[in-house]
């Protein structure tokens, strides 16, 4: 109920689409419009993509309100994409991307439906003027990849639904800034959005890292004691500032591997909000990216008394995990915090498998280096002109191999292993908001506890005769009731609204998942068929010897 | 190559092989004496066997089973099949004889007696192991082939009972009484740092094997290391493929049916490393043969520079005698040389003493000139062979690396169009999987 205005107030906003998440291949969201709309004969009527979200409206309403703050932009998840899809079904004929907003899970109502028709209507209109949008293959996200793998995955989805939610964010042009002790990275952070929330569609800020932290723990603070996950900051590294802070020059500085795997981690990391419809709205983030000066973050240092306040309450959190047990009702949950655990696992041991694999490539480029080199040594002792050309052939085929490692390395590097560490980051996110709602639901147990013993206070006053305290207690009775309402129904919303991030984190870590292994194996493939045609290249060279 | 069975080691799958050297040397000896070009020669079947050696302790080594048999109809070396055993040490010892009796030669070397450059795949230090057999099994046959296939070597009594007659070998290679004459390894190193005018060729000879040495030698390190760290690569993506495996279990959608396949096709292309390993070393192999020729090419030289010491030496001790006789047809004149103050101690020779001592010296001269003619001539005789034997030896080489190279090239093309292969049946399968 609380939502509601808010809902409409994002209704009002919003004058795109959500945009669709990921996995908006046409197809698939025609599929999955199939399903819920296949009543709907004609999408091709944008009267029926308005019509439709108002019927459903009257449906389940509660689920709306759950659905409601979650569903509206950039769920990536299918449901949304079905959604959507009716939305881009009638785009492809009719150019609009209307439901942008509206784009309703399917198992929900629709979103957007702002059961109001006027609402419904302002998205028409809204939809009426968005752009068209263009089927984005998700074939090639590789092709032209210079950013790392995340953020391609990023680029398709405000080309798919631009309606729905359009930012991409770029982290670019670190510069050292500072001297000495107190020098410092300082990055370029350009936005490019069509939302309305921001103040101009281009925004360019420098920020500094521990600006992203200070901006992580504002969003913390606000969004986790509400059930949603928090995409995870990059993490400090004292190795890499003392480099950086050690290095003599600008360009040194930022040759350091250290700086760009960072840049890149922070890239990612802002994407990753902005794809999340809530956090996208958030006030701070706003002003995150639009701001000139923030104030200095100072909370976010190791040293400081927030640090240490930090520290208390993580002593305090791995305590209470170990202390809180909580009958679980809903076997949902118990399902998805095993699946969680399990697929932690198994991600812990895939990076370090690759971490190990990132290592052996590059050893192997270092041997093949040094291969080339004794192959060119023998070659200068031959005095044979066809073997020791040969001989310099192989050296230089060798060479030519050991860049190639050198860059499938990176690849492996960049592409796969930070990726992997992100959604381990997230994962233990997850955890700590299934804590929230552990806390949360000890808080209604306690609150009906003390009722109970209200009421056992009360029947001791009344067998001991002493009215007056009686009806004290009744009106004790009655806040302590209100109370337990109140933190049941917290309860019960922050399990929906984490119910609703949670699957929202099913269906993108299957998408980024196939992503991260697709763009991997393309590396691969390009990188052994670079190999091949090196040493194609070599075999006339071999066989004209003698 | 190791494992041929044509006795003929020049010959490649499909490709044409110049035999023009080995042509030409059959043409001399055309009574059929090359005896490559008759028999067909297997070293195989490496066993272990135990003997009783002195002392009442028992010895363990490992013995091959040599087979010959006539590849023609009208064949004068042997008539028939014949096998015999024969163990490293024989090898060694044959070895040893034809390096003394043909100085010329370049003769071929034999495998390792201890693994070198091997890596950690493979135990390096057990000359029991079964990989390490295999390795000297294919070294020994090639021995043989090269030593068969050579024109002067085939046709060393020696050799063919060396590969007919098991018994009787050692005795009668210790009458040769090769031993006494190969020169003492003193004199070797003697030789080398005092002689003066060495031919210019076998100093550019013996620069170039020490080059090749070293080179190939680098060169084998490396493989090792980049052999190792390609294994390595392999067995992680292994890894991963496991871990997939077991993520498939606890995943409940189209994820998991990728997952499976996927993890199936990676962990068979991560097997896929270990024959394409063993294809390298064997190639690995073939390179060290040429490793150890180098230590033959400066046998060569060596003997060369012994030669050449000689020479002269005896051109020395000529000037020397000759300047001795000026001496005595000058008369002792100088005052502080021994002979002098003898001569004015005891008074000079007479007549009859110079005379004598004249012809003394002068039938000295004549010996020492003759002895220096005959070096001289050995020594531009074996220069001559020689030098005939390392342009053979060159074309030789020539050939072999190029196979090697060849064969070296196809396995990598190979490996990586198999990896290409793999990678396209994974990613297809992930492409999928939102499709689905």
């Amino acid at each position: 109920m609380a939502c509601w205005p808010i809902y409409k107030a994002k209704m009002a906003d919003l004058r795109e689409p959500p945009p669709l998440d990921d996995y908006s291949e046409n197809e698939e969201v025609s599929d999955m419009l199939e399903k819920p709309y296949a009543k709907e004969e004609d999408k091709d009527e944008e009267k029926s993509i308005v019509s439709e979200p108002v019927e459903k409206v009257e449906e389940p309403k509660p689920q709306k309100e759950e659905v409601a703050t979650q569903e509206i932009e950039n769920d990536v998840s299918f449901d949304e994409g079905v959604a959507g899809s009716s939305a881009i079904d009638v785009v492809v004929p009719v150019k609009d991307v209307p439901a942008d907003t509206p784009i309703p899970a399917p198992t929900t109502a629709i979103p957007l439906d702002s059961p109001q028709d006027d609402d419904a209507e302002e998205l028409f209109d809204a939809a009426s003027s968005s752009k068209p949008i263009a089927p984005i293959s998700l074939d090639d996200p590789v092709d032209t990849i210079t950013k790392p793998a995340y953020l391609r995955q990023d680029e398709p989805e405000p080309e798919e639904e631009e309606e729905k939610h359009d930012i991409a964010i770029e982290v670019s042009d670190p510069h050292k800034k500072g001297e000495g002790m107190n020098a410092f990275m300082s990055y370029k952070v350009h936005t490019k959005t069509s939302m309305p929330t921001f103040k101009r569609p281009d925004l360019t800020v420098d920020r500094r890292f521990s600006d992203f932290l200070g901006l992580h723990e504002k969003m913390l603070a606000k969004h986790r004691h509400a059930g949603r996950v928090v995409p995870p900051a990059p993490e400090k590294s004292l190795v890499g500032m003392t480099l950086i802070k050690m290095s003599k020059s600008d360009e040194e500085a930022v040759s350091i591997d250290f700086v760009e795997k960072r840049r890149a981690a922070l890239e990612r990391y802002l994407n990753r909000i902005a794809r999340h419809s809530v956090l996208v709205q958030d006030q701070d983030f706003r002003d995150f990216l639009e701001q000139d000066d923030l104030p200095q973050a100072t909370n976010t240092r190791a040293l400081s008394g927030a640090g240490v306040m930090r520290l208390v309450k993580n002593v305090e959190g791995a305590i209470n995990k170990i202390t809180f047990k909580m009958t679980e009702e809903d076997s949902w949950f118990e399902e998805k915090h095993q699946q969680i655990e399990s697929l932690e696992q198994q991600l812990i041991k895939l990076h370090s498998t690759f971490d190990t694999l990132v290592h052996r490539r590059k050893e192997l480029a270092v041997n093949t280096a040094l291969f080339a080199k004794s192959a060119a040594t023998l070659g200068n002792a031959e005095e044979h002109t066809a073997l020791s050309r040969a001989l310099a052939q192989l050296s230089d085929a060798f060479e030519k191999i050991e860049s190639v490692n050198h860059d499938q390395a990176n690849t492996d590097y960049y592409g796969v292993t930070e990726a992997l560490g992100d959604y381990l980051r997230i994962i233990s996110e997850i955890k700590e908001v299934f804590m929230v709602r552990v806390k949360s639901w000890h808080n209604w147990q306690s609150a009906v506890q003390a009722v109970n013993k209200k009421k056992e206070a009360e029947a001791k006053m009344r067998a001991a005769g002493k009215g007056d305290k009686v009806s004290q207690i009744q009106s004790d009775l009655r806040e302590l009731e209100a109370r337990v309402e109140t933190s049941k129904s917290d309860f019960d919303e922050l399990s929906a609204t984490i119910k609703k991030d949670i699957q929202k984190f099913e269906k993108d870590r299957i998408f980024d998942f196939r992503q991260l292994v697709l763009i991997f194996l393309k590396n691969l493939m390009k990188s052994q068929e670079q190999c091949m045609k090196n040493w194609e290249a070599f075999m006339p060279e071999a066989r004209a010897i003698a | 190559m190791a494992s041929s069975d044509d006795g003929d080691i020049f010959e490649e799958e499909g490709v044409e092989v110049p035999k023009a050297p080995i042509k030409s040397v059959n043409k001399e000896n055309k009574d059929d004496k090359q005896m490559l070009s008759q028999l067909k020669i297997t070293v195989s079947d490496p066993e272990k066997k135990t003997k009783q050696s002195g002392l009442k302790m028992q010895e363990t080594f490992v013995v091959y089973l040599i087979e010959s048999s006539p590849k023609t109809e009208d064949s004068t070396m042997i008539e028939e099949v014949s096998s015999l055993w024969r163990r490293y040490s024989e090898f060694e010892l044959l070895r040893n004889y034809l390096v003394v009796t043909y100085p010329t030669v370049i003769v071929p070397p034999l495998p390792e007696k201890r693994a070198n450059f091997i890596w950690t795949k493979i135990t390096a230090t057990d000359t029991f192991d079964t990989d390490f057999l295999e390795r000297r099994r294919g070294g020994l046959e090639s021995f043989l082939h090269r030593i068969a296939g050579h024109s002067k070597l085939g046709c060393d009594k020696l050799v063919s009972d060396f590969i007919t007659k098991e018994e009787g070998f050692r005795e009668k290679v210790t009458a040769t009484g090769f031993q006494a004459k190969s020169d003492s390894w003193l004199k070797k190193v003697n030789a080398s740092l005092r002689v003066k005018q060495p031919d210019i060729r076998f100093e550019q000879l013996k620069y170039y094997a020490n080059q090749l040495h070293e080179g190939a030698s680098a060169l084998l390190k490396v493989r090792a290391k980049l052999a190792e760290r390609v294994y390595g690569i392999y067995k992680i993506h292994g890894n991963y493929a496991r871990v997939f495996k077991e993520w498939a279990l606890t995943e409940n959608s189209d994820l998991k049916l990728a997952l499976q396949k996927a993890s199936n096709e990676v962990e068979v292309w991560a097997n896929s490393i270990d024959t394409l390993i063993d294809e390298e070393d064997i190639i690995a192999e073939q390179l060290k043969e040429y490793l150890y020729f180098a230590d033959s090419l400066k046998t060569v030289c060596k003997k060369h520079e012994a030669q050449q010491y000689d020479v002269e030496w005896y051109e020395n001790q000529v000037m020397l005698t000759m300047t001795e006789k000026k001496k005595v047809l000058t008369g002792n004149t100088k005052a502080f040389s021994l002979s002098g103050m003898k001569a004015r101690l005891l008074g000079g020779d007479t007549a009859e003493q110079t005379e004598q001592k004249l012809e003394q010296l002068d039938k000295n001269i004549r010996d020492l000139e003759d002895k220096f003619e005959s070096h001289r001539s050995q020594a531009s005789d074996f220069l001559e062979e020689a030098l005939q034997e390392v342009e053979i030896f060159k074309k030789r080489k020539r050939m072999d690396l190029r196979e090697i190279f060849i064969s070296y090239t196809i396995l990598q093309i190979k490996l990586h169009r198999e990896g290409c292969a793999k990678w396209g049946k994974f990613k297809s399968l992930f492409d999928n999987l939102l499709k689905s």
